[in-house]
């Protein structure tokens, strides 16, 4: 059960705004510590209330002042108000995120959009790749705890890359299920795509639900083994945000919007849209391939 | 159009499959994403931010360009609703040649915006009546389909320039587009918009929306669009009594989800039952002597 921290911010004004909170106006707080995961992925730790009850799959716009306004999943802590967002380099917003410090200001809107269902499926796998493995870890959490047998594939390019393995692999170990890592190397566990060891556990009957987040390629790919097993999934997808909350249009997929709609969408939605693992909108609202800004 | 409600530029109107679900949730009429020849990325973020009843943006028009926008037009009327194309440009040319290739796409009525309040050499063309007017009468020319002029709020007087728009021969009339604004954050001390200035909407500038739709309404003959801060039904039919024949639906789907064209609809018929009007024309400028 989390606590509301309550101690002296250096910025009392944080708190101390005698109009109604704006929900769209970004929370300003301090970085109150970076943490090194991978070479060029750093976590960054703040605190905010609203986020710290985020729920696993929903994401924040980070406003990075002077320099963009960036979505990223957000981490809740387990036991107090305070939320990790990590970042790798992807443009000028994560690039600046990237060399800020302890004590630096960022601003923080949200949580918005739909999460992971949990309905206390008893065995669920969840299969993440690079950075969308955030979301999961949160799911994890969530519902390793809640006597769901939780199975993980944990895949990234090459070792170096593989994100939160240890409270991976403690969780779904601990709910007695299977923890797998894979690495496009080689350098460690299997060699190959996460969908590879996908395919492998992703029998009919094998799970209840089926969680992915990651490249949208990979994301397909597990969708349709879901499909294929009969078994419900659901993907945590990324798009084009500007506003971040339903009105610009910029993060469609099909008549959803990814930032009300989803991120996080069923099977059955994904499976009847061409544009799942295809295509996106870029910056001006072109249709381009998936991979390409 | 089945009923007077639209869903204004500037929100959902980048896809075909978006714009669909807001006809079907009710709209009459659809504006489509303020589109010029070329494309472009629009502002870094933060785009949007909520202020007291209300909201800045600063997307900076980001847009495909308008030889792009074929499926949305086309996926509009397939559902037997009328497509507006909103158009910009940084040339009397460019708005013209805009105009040409969104009625060859099928557009049914164009609307210029000439009045976007954070994009430089756009919202200035709307604070000039000689520029509205040189606009205008350009894409008249180019096209056979209704030229709608969209007005800017900022100005001394909008009603010079809405009756140059009328005098170059605009169809119609859509007041008001968002005031010039911003927002400061106190704690980094920086303006919040990347683009600084951006422009205000909601139900904040309602009052100034109605007041611009009244006194055009007074001074000009054609048709007025109203928009500006509606969110319930009651505001649909203050636009009307100011004179407004149509209205638009912007902002308040920040806050309600699309259902709000269904309510608004619903809400204007029972207070046309209960006063025993029998149509939606009659309330239309009623609020004038």
């Amino acid at each position: 059960m989390r606590k509301p921290h309550t101690d002296k911010s250096r910025f009392p004004n944080c708190q101390m705004k005698n109009q109604p909170a704006l929900r769209h106006k970004p929370r300003v707080v301090p970085i109150l510590k970076i943490v090194e995961e991978a070479p060029s992925v750093k976590s960054v730790i703040f605190r905010d209330e609203l986020s710290a009850h985020a729920k696993p799959g929903q994401f924040g716009m980070i406003w990075v002042p002077g320099v963009d306004e960036i979505p990223m999943s957000l981490l809740p802590s387990t036991h107090d108000s305070t939320v990790k967002i990590t970042v790798k380099r992807r443009g000028n917003g994560s690039d600046r995120l990237l060399r800020m410090m302890q004590g630096d200001l960022l601003g923080i809107r949200g949580p918005y959009g739909k999460g992971f269902t949990y309905e206390n499926e008893k065995k669920a796998l969840l299969i993440g790749g690079g950075t969308g493995t955030v979301p999961l870890v949160a799911l994890l959490r969530n519902i390793a705890t809640q006597h769901t047998r939780c199975s993980f594939v944990l895949g990234a390019r090459t070792s170096r890359e593989l994100l939160f393995v240890d409270e991976v692999k403690q969780l779904t170990v601990h709910s007695g299920g299977e923890f797998s890592i894979t690495t496009d190397d080689g350098s460690r566990g299997r060699k190959g795509l996460a969908t590879d060891e996908a395919k492998r556990l992703i029998q009919p009957h094998s799970f209840d639900r089926i969680y992915t987040c990651g490249p949208e390629p990979m994301m397909k790919k597990t969708v349709d083994l879901a499909a294929h097993a009969r078994i419900p999934a659901e993907a945590g997808l990324e798009r084009m945000f500007k506003c971040g909350s339903g009105i610009c249009g910029s993060c469609c997929i099909g008549p959803y919007l990814v930032c009300k709609d989803g991120p996080v969408f069923n099977s059955a939605v994904l499976t009847e849209l061409p544009e799942f693992g295809k295509s996106m909108r870029n910056a001006s609202g072109r249709s381009v391939p998936i991979g390409m800004r | 159009m089945r009923n007077p409600t639209m869903l204004a530029s500037g929100l959902l109107g980048l896809s075909g499959k978006t714009l669909k679900r807001v006809i079907e949730a009710g709209a009459g009429a659809v504006v489509t994403k303020s589109s010029a020849l070329k494309p472009r990325d629009g502002n870094p973020g933060p785009t949007i931010v909520e202020v007291t009843a209300g909201l800045l943006n600063a997307i900076g028009l980001a847009s495909p360009g308008i030889s792009l926008m074929k499926d949305e037009i086309d996926d509009v009327k397939a559902l037997g609703v009328p497509a507006l194309v909103s158009v910009f440009g940084f040339s009397v040319s460019e708005y013209s040649r805009s105009a040409r290739i969104a009625e060859r796409l099928g557009a049914d009525a164009v609307e210029l915006n000439v009045s976007c309040p954070h994009v430089s050499g756009v919202g200035e063309i709307g604070q000039d009546r000689i520029a509205v007017a040189k606009v205008t009468r350009s894409v008249k020319r180019a096209v056979d389909i209704p030229v709608i002029v969209k007005l800017s709020p900022n100005v001394a007087s909008i009603v010079d320039i809405g009756r140059s728009a009328q005098n170059a021969g605009a169809d119609a009339i859509t007041a008001i587009n968002t005031l010039r604004a911003m927002s400061i954050d106190i704690d980094t001390r920086l303006p919040v918009l990347s683009g600084k200035i951006g422009g205000l909407s909601g139900p904040a500038i309602k009052p100034v929306a109605v007041r611009c739709v009244y006194e055009l309404a007074a001074r000009l003959k054609i048709p007025i669009i109203g928009v500006g801060g509606i969110t319930v039904w009651e505001d649909v039919v203050e636009f009307l009594l100011a004179g407004a024949s149509a209205v638009q639906i912007g902002t308040a789907i920040l806050w309600k989800d699309l259902s709000i064209f269904s309510e608004l609809t619903e809400g204007l018929s029972s207070y046309i039952r209960q006063n025993g009007f029998t149509d939606v024309s009659e309330l239309v400028g009623a609020a004038h002597a």
